[in-house]
């Protein structure tokens, strides 16, 4: 294979801070541009799906632009897949935000409410948002090689993943004394609930771990 | 022998030039009394800013202050230097350099607003545990009010019983307890535009003071045009109650060897910096009602809840409202851009002072209707046209 | 519930969340700036030398106000957020001026993480639910301004401080949780700029309101401040400017030319502050962790 940069997609369908990922990916050197076709998504190494915002409208956006098709496409495909925040949320089978949508269902499980859930004696606030450890599944996946015992990073939402499977949980948070599940992976597709690229120098390692899982994959 | 007390105004209203200018760096007009433009359309506080700002050697100003303080300082027990103030930023901001750096016994002095804010009395106080001895003297309030009355009247400015008492009363206890120097805070007609003709000189010598003060219409005459229309009547007063509406004998301040200095010779005058001065050392505190209406700024003339009806006659009166003279001066210091400043003029100058309307309307005794009657008298026809039923000016800044 | 399948419970839980150290930069132009009680700004420096700063020290995000956009109705942060973004990964807040949902669009493809509503939002409470609905509640931070009248009560303003309403703060407050706001900031007024402490009564009073994140914001002049306002009225977040600031500047002296727009005498002249205790910000989390409060380690 070629020694060129890896080329990385952005799913841009209007909802995400993408400029902030495209700033991460320059950071670790890998070659990142926005997309908002299904034909160009096919052309890149591996594609970012980000998402800030509400899961029934971000479906619907991907929808409109025949982007969901195309993801599901990639993923049977082998094509490495990173969801971040909503976009992690989107891999999954369902959300009940707002009313009960269906999601790419590329992932076995179901979004839920944190506020619903988390039955606390306490009132817990959400969103979520602020700085949390990571608690690490064992063994380490490979997006968090070269980063201390329980990094920190920055989580923003109101929403969480409930996986069907555990064996997808590469890391669990526990926020106000509530756990669950915020970094999953089957096989390619990985997504995570905090923004790496908002989570400082060790936020852009676990980019850098990515995009040499990329290589790895490209090169063997 | 009585004067009109509105000829002076009247002189002045007529001289204002048909065409209205403004300035090219900054948002104040022609319109504005006694300010000269040059060939280049820039006014003559812009003009001065230059030279405060490149011209002026500030350090030897400063050694001068060091001179003109070792002339006064008395180690002797009295008070060595009297300082005019309400408690507001900038006279505060001079008593307490004048005291701890150059180590002067300052006396201050209030002369009172009309109607305190509570503001103003919770930062006059302030001032004072902050350390100084004040007098403040409360004129008359029966008459003041009537006065303030005719001052509104008669030319358009509520304020004139305040600006007798405010320049006079220091003069009365300089003579008095023998305090030779009297410090003022910045020369208005050098800052803002005005006669150019002080603006090199460390105060004001006492032949301009008579010039101004004595040759001009006086209390005596504000007296007569109030009896003239039925505002007042000789019961309403007796000469003691006058007594500081007027300066001492020109004599005696000439024997006392009396002298008005303005610190903004001495040092670079910068009103944000003396709001961050006397925050930091007298507890000066901006208004909590938020900005001053009529204008954006929060931390300037706070202490009268009347004033704003002075700010609203002048920008009848010239076009040129709180706004205008809060925006030219913050341009001049280079703290607003002048884009920025004629978004400032547009969007609050002449904003009418509605917070206090009924307790200004009562204290000065007239209707509302009155007041309106007075108000459009004032708007000249080279300024003001009505459309649609709404008086605006025929040129805002731009 | 799934569990992890890992010895994660070796790793000992948080009990409570880490609070969140964000240095307010107010901005007015290209330049930072600084006022006491939200009104005389003087200029400090330029935005990107401190939020580089700020970000390498271990800020836990950023907060960018345009303190002037709503005075004169403009909104021109954009290429100082655009320059920020690029270069800081931790979250940057953008507020001021933010009047229409093309407004916060903008900000965010510019790379803002989350938007600060104050002005428009007290003209028109709909923006919030709005925004909430198409960008995500998280990303909806309301800013209350607000100043406690002779009276006790605690009454909203806005335009940086300017302009009074009738609303009551606590009032408000709930009413923006409900319409979908992810967090707000509270500003008091009276305490802002002077380093005399936090308006503990009022955040306190808005953060058992509402069940969304508070940071509180106005009036650090020193850790015990900080420190106090975490312990004593549940916020999440603490938002500090004079404090870092004046540090920052203290740290490196010539870090811009002295030049442009602005009150720069202050730069000029190199005058000294009483008002508050400068600090950094791993000073300030070592001040904090001596009384157990836990933030994110630098």
């Amino acid at each position: 294979m070629s020694m060129s940069s890896v080329q990385i997609g952005i799913v841009d369908y209007g909802m995400g801070n993408v400029y902030s990922i495209l700033q991460a990916c320059g950071s670790v050197g890998a070659d990142a541009r926005l997309c908002s076709t299904p034909l160009e998504l096919k052309q890149f190494d591996a594609i970012i799906l980000p998402g800030v915002g509400g899961f029934p409208y971000a479906m619907q956006q991907l929808r409109a632009q025949g982007l969901d098709v195309a993801i599901r496409d990639l993923a049977v495909a082998g094509t490495p897949i990173l969801g971040i925040c909503l976009g992690m949320q989107l891999l999954f089978r369902e959300s009940n935000e707002f009313s009960l949508t269906e999601g790419l269902g590329i992932l076995p499980g179901d979004v839920r409410s944190i506020r619903l859930d988390a039955c606390s004696n306490v009132p817990i606030r959400v969103p979520h948002i602020g700085w949390s450890p990571l608690l690490l599944s064992e063994p380490r996946d490979a997006l968090f090689v070269n980063l201390p015992h329980s990094p920190y990073m920055y989580f923003v939402h109101s929403y969480y993943v409930r996986p069907t499977m555990d064996s997808i949980i590469c890391a669990n948070v526990s926020y106000e004394q509530f756990r669950y599940a915020c970094a999953v992976r089957s096989a390619n597709v990985v997504g995570v609930q905090f923004h790496p690229e908002r989570s400082g120098p060790d936020g852009l390692t676990i980019y850098s771990n990515w995009l040499n899982e990329i290589k790895e994959k490209r090169n063997g | 022998m009585a004067k009109s007390i509105t000829a002076s105004l009247d002189k002045q209203l007529s001289e204002l030039p048909e065409e209205v200018i403004f300035c090219k760096r900054c948002v104040v007009s022609n319109q504005r009394p006694r300010i000269v433009f040059d060939e280049e359309g820039i006014c003559s506080a812009c003009r001065f800013t230059e030279r405060k700002n490149h011209g002026i050697d500030w350090n030897a100003r400063e050694s001068e202050l060091h001179a003109l303080c070792d002339r006064f300082r008395r180690d002797d027990g009295r008070y060595d230097v009297i300082v005019p103030c309400s408690g507001g930023k900038d006279a505060s901001y001079v008593a307490h350099r004048l005291k701890h750096e150059f180590g002067m016994h300052p006396l201050t002095i209030t002369y009172a607003p009309f109607v305190y804010s509570d503001i103003g009395l919770q930062n006059h106080r302030n001032f004072v545990n902050a350390g100084f001895t004040n007098l403040t003297c409360f004129p008359n309030g029966a008459l003041h009010r009537k006065l303030a009355r005719v001052g509104f009247e008669a030319v358009g400015d509520n304020f004139l019983p305040f600006i007798y008492g405010q320049v006079f009363f220091a003069f009365h206890i300089a003579v008095q307890f023998d305090i030779k120097l009297i410090f003022y805070g910045e020369n208005g007609e050098a800052e803002y535009g005005g006669n150019p003709k002080t603006a090199d000189l460390p105060g004001m010598p006492l032949d301009y003071f008579a010039e101004a003060y004595f040759k001009g219409a006086t209390v005596d005459d504000c007296i007569a045009w109030g009896e003239q229309h039925g505002i007042i009547t000789p019961d309403d007063y007796t000469q003691s109650d006058l007594t500081f509406y007027k300066p001492p004998p020109l004599e005696l301040i000439k024997q006392r060897q009396v002298e008005f200095h303005w610190f903004s010779y001495y040092h670079k005058w910068i009103p944000q910096e003396n709001f961050y001065y006397s925050s930091e050392h007298t507890g000066f505190e901006a208004n909590p009602a938020g900005r001053s209406e009529g204008t954006y700024s929060k931390y300037a003339s706070l202490d009268d809840r009347t004033d704003g009806f002075h700010f609203y006659l002048g920008f009848i009166k010239f076009g040129l409202g709180r706004a205008s003279s809060d925006a030219a001066h913050e341009i001049r210091d280079g703290h607003l851009t002048r884009e920025e400043g004629v978004a400032l003029v547009h969007r609050y100058d002449g904003e009418f002072p509605a917070r206090h309307f009924a307790e200004f309307l009562e204290y000065i005794n007239i209707t509302e209707e009155r007041f309106w009657e007075v108000v459009d008298r004032y708007r000249l026809p080279h300024l003001w046209e009505k459309k649609n039923g709404e008086w605006r000016l025929k040129k805002p800044v731009s | 519930m799934p569990t992890s399948h890992s010895p994660a419970d070796t790793i000992p839980e948080l009990t409570v969340h880490p609070i969140r150290i964000i240095p307010r930069l107010d901005i007015k132009g290209p330049n930072l700036v600084k006022g006491i009680h939200l009104e005389g700004l003087r200029v400090l420096g330029k935005p990107e030398f401190f939020s580089q700063h700020y970000y390498q020290e271990g800020a836990d995000e950023l907060l960018y106000m345009d303190v002037v956009a709503s005075l004169y109705g403009r909104n021109n942060l954009l290429d100082i957020v655009k320059r920020t973004a690029s270069r800081i990964f931790v979250p940057l807040t953008v507020g001021g001026g933010l009047r229409s949902l093309q407004d916060i669009q903008d900000v965010l493809t510019n790379g803002a993480d989350k938007i600060a509503l104050n002005t428009a939002a007290v003209k028109s409470p709909q923006i919030i639910s709005h925004a909430a609905q198409r960008f995500g509640s998280s990303t909806i931070v309301v800013s209350i301004e607000v100043l406690r009248t002779a009276a006790g009560r605690y009454q909203v303003y806005t335009d940086n401080g300017r302009e009074p309403t009738d609303l009551d703060a606590i009032e408000w407050a709930r009413q923006a949780a409900e319409l979908g706001a992810g967090e707000l900031l509270i500003t008091s007024i009276d305490q802002e700029g002077t380093g005399k402490g936090f308006e503990l009564d009022l955040v306190r009073s808005i953060a058992t309101a509402v069940d969304i994140p508070v940071i509180a914001g106005g009036g650090a002049g020193c850790p015990l401040h900080v420190q106090h306002v975490i312990e004593q009225a549940q916020v999440s977040a603490v938002a500090i400017a004079s404090m870092l600031h004046y540090q920052a500047i203290n740290s490196h002296p010539k870090h811009f030319d002295l030049e442009g727009e602005g009150n720069i005498h202050y730069l000029q002249k190199q005058l000294i502050q009483k008002r508050v205790v400068s600090c950094s910000i791993p000073e300030l989390k070592k001040s904090l962790a001596l009384s157990d409060i836990s933030c994110r380690p630098i």
